[in-house]
C-alpha cells in the first residue's frame, strides 16, 4: 500500500493538479482585480482618472499592481502543470534530456523567476505605499529596472 | 543594453516554443497508429498559441516602466495577458478531454456499421494496442493495482485470523 506513494508519478500528478487549481484561481483573481479595476476608471488616461479624486487614482493604481501578481504567477503556474503533464507522460523514459529540461528550466527556473518578479512588484519603492500613493515621500527603484525585468519574465514567458 | 534584452528575449520565445515542441518528440517513439500520433501532436501543439500571445505581450511589456500615464499604457499588457491565461487554461486542459475523442470515433464506428452493415470489418478500430495511458486511465489502473494488493492483505489476514483465534 504505502509502497505505491514512493512512485515519481504521485509527485508529479500533485503539481500538475496543484498547479491547474492554482492557474484557475489566478484567473478568477485576475478578473475580479480588474473588474475593480475597470469600476474605478482603471485604461482610462491618468488625468480622467485623477478627476474622479486622488483617492480614487490611488486605488486604481493599486490594482494595478495587484492584478499583474496574478498575471505572473498565473501564467507560471500554467507552464508548470503543463510540464508536469508532460514528466507525468513519460514518467517511464528514465533520465532523458526532455526530462532534465523540464525540471530545470520550466519548472524551478520558472518559479524563481515568477516569485523574485512579484516580489520586486511590490517591494521597488520604499516604503512599499509610495508605488501606488505619490503623495507619500519615498524612494523608488528606477522604473527602467522593473521594465526591464518585466520584459525579462515575459520574454521567458515564464516557460 | 538593447541589444542584450532583445538577445534574451529571442532566446526566450525559443525557450517558450520549446514545451510545445518536446513533445513531439515523446510521443514520436510510442507504438502508436501515425493518426494518434497527429492527433497527440496537434493536441500539445495547441500551446504554441500561448506562445504567441506572450511574444505580442513582451512587446508592450517595457510600458512597466511608464510612470507618466500608467493606467492608459499598461491596457495593452492586460489585454495579452488575459488571452495568455485563457488560452493556458484551455490548452493546458485540452489533453484530458481524450477520451471523449475516443467516444466520438467509436459512436462514428457504431454508426457506419449501421449505415453500411455489409462493410463491417473483423478490424476492431480500438484495439488494446492502440491505447494511449491518460492520466485518468494510470490513475484507474493504480487504483486497481491497490485494490487488490488491499484485498491480498486482507484475504491473508482472513486465513491467519482464524489461526490465531
Amino acid at each position: 500500500m504505502t509502497s505505491s506513494w514512493v512512485q515519481p508519478g504521485y509527485v508529479n500528478r500533485g503539481l500538475k493538479f496543484a498547479c491547474t487549481d492554482n492557474l484557475k484561481m489566478c484567473f478568477v483573481g485576475w478578473s475580479v482585480v480588474l473588474t475593480l479595476y475597470a469600476n474605478r476608471g482603471g485604461c482610462q488616461h491618468i488625468w480622467d482618472v485623477e478627476k474622479r479624486g486622488m483617492d480614487n487614482l490611488t486605488r486604481a493604481i493599486l490594482l494595478n499592481w495587484t492584478s499583474q501578481i496574478f498575471g505572473i504567477v498565473g501564467v507560471a503556474s500554467g507552464k508548470i502543470s503543463i510540464s508536469a503533464l508532460l514528466l507525468n507522460i513519460m514518467r517511464d523514459m528514465g533520465w532523458t534530456w526532455q526530462r532534465i529540461y523540464l525540471w530545470s528550466v520550466t519548472i524551478i527556473f520558472t518559479s524563481l523567476v515568477a516569485i523574485s518578479c512579484s516580489l520586486l512588484t511590490f517591494l521597488q519603492c520604499r516604503p512599499p505605499q509610495r508605488l501606488w500613493d505619490p503623495r507619500i515621500d519615498g524612494t523608488c527603484l528606477d522604473p527602467k529596472v522593473m521594465a526591464a525585468y518585466g520584459i525579462f519574465t515575459g520574454c521567458k514567458s515564464v516557460r | 543594453m538593447k541589444l542584450k534584452v532583445l538577445t534574451l528575449a529571442a532566446f526566450y520565445t525559443f525557450a517558450d516554443a520549446s514545451l510545445a515542441m518536446i513533445p513531439l518528440t515523446v510521443f514520436w517513439k510510442l507504438r502508436i497508429s501515425v493518426l494518434q500520433r497527429i492527433q497527440l501532436c496537434i493536441v500539445f501543439g495547441l500551446n504554441i498559441l500561448t506562445s504567441v500571445c506572450s511574444g505580442i505581450k513582451t512587446r508592450h511589456l517595457s510600458q512597466l516602466g511608464n510612470r507618466t500615464d500608467l493606467t492608459w499604457a499598461t491596457y495593452d499588457i492586460f489585454v495579452w495577458v488575459t488571452a495568455e491565461l485563457f488560452l493556458l487554461v484551455v490548452c493546458g486542459t485540452v489533453p484530458t478531454l481524450y477520451p471523449l475523442l475516443r467516444w466520438i470515433q467509436s459512436l462514428c464506428v457504431v454508426i457506419r456499421r449501421k449505415v453500411l452493415p455489409r462493410s463491417v470489418s473483423n478490424e476492431d478500430p480500438l484495439r488494446q494496442s492502440d491505447e494511449v495511458l491518460t492520466i485518468g486511465k494510470i490513475r484507474m489502473r493504480l487504483k486497481r493495482q491497490d485494490t487488490a494488493m488491499s484485498s491480498n492483505s486482507e484475504s491473508q489476514a482472513s486465513t491467519l485470523g482464524p489461526a490465531r483465534s
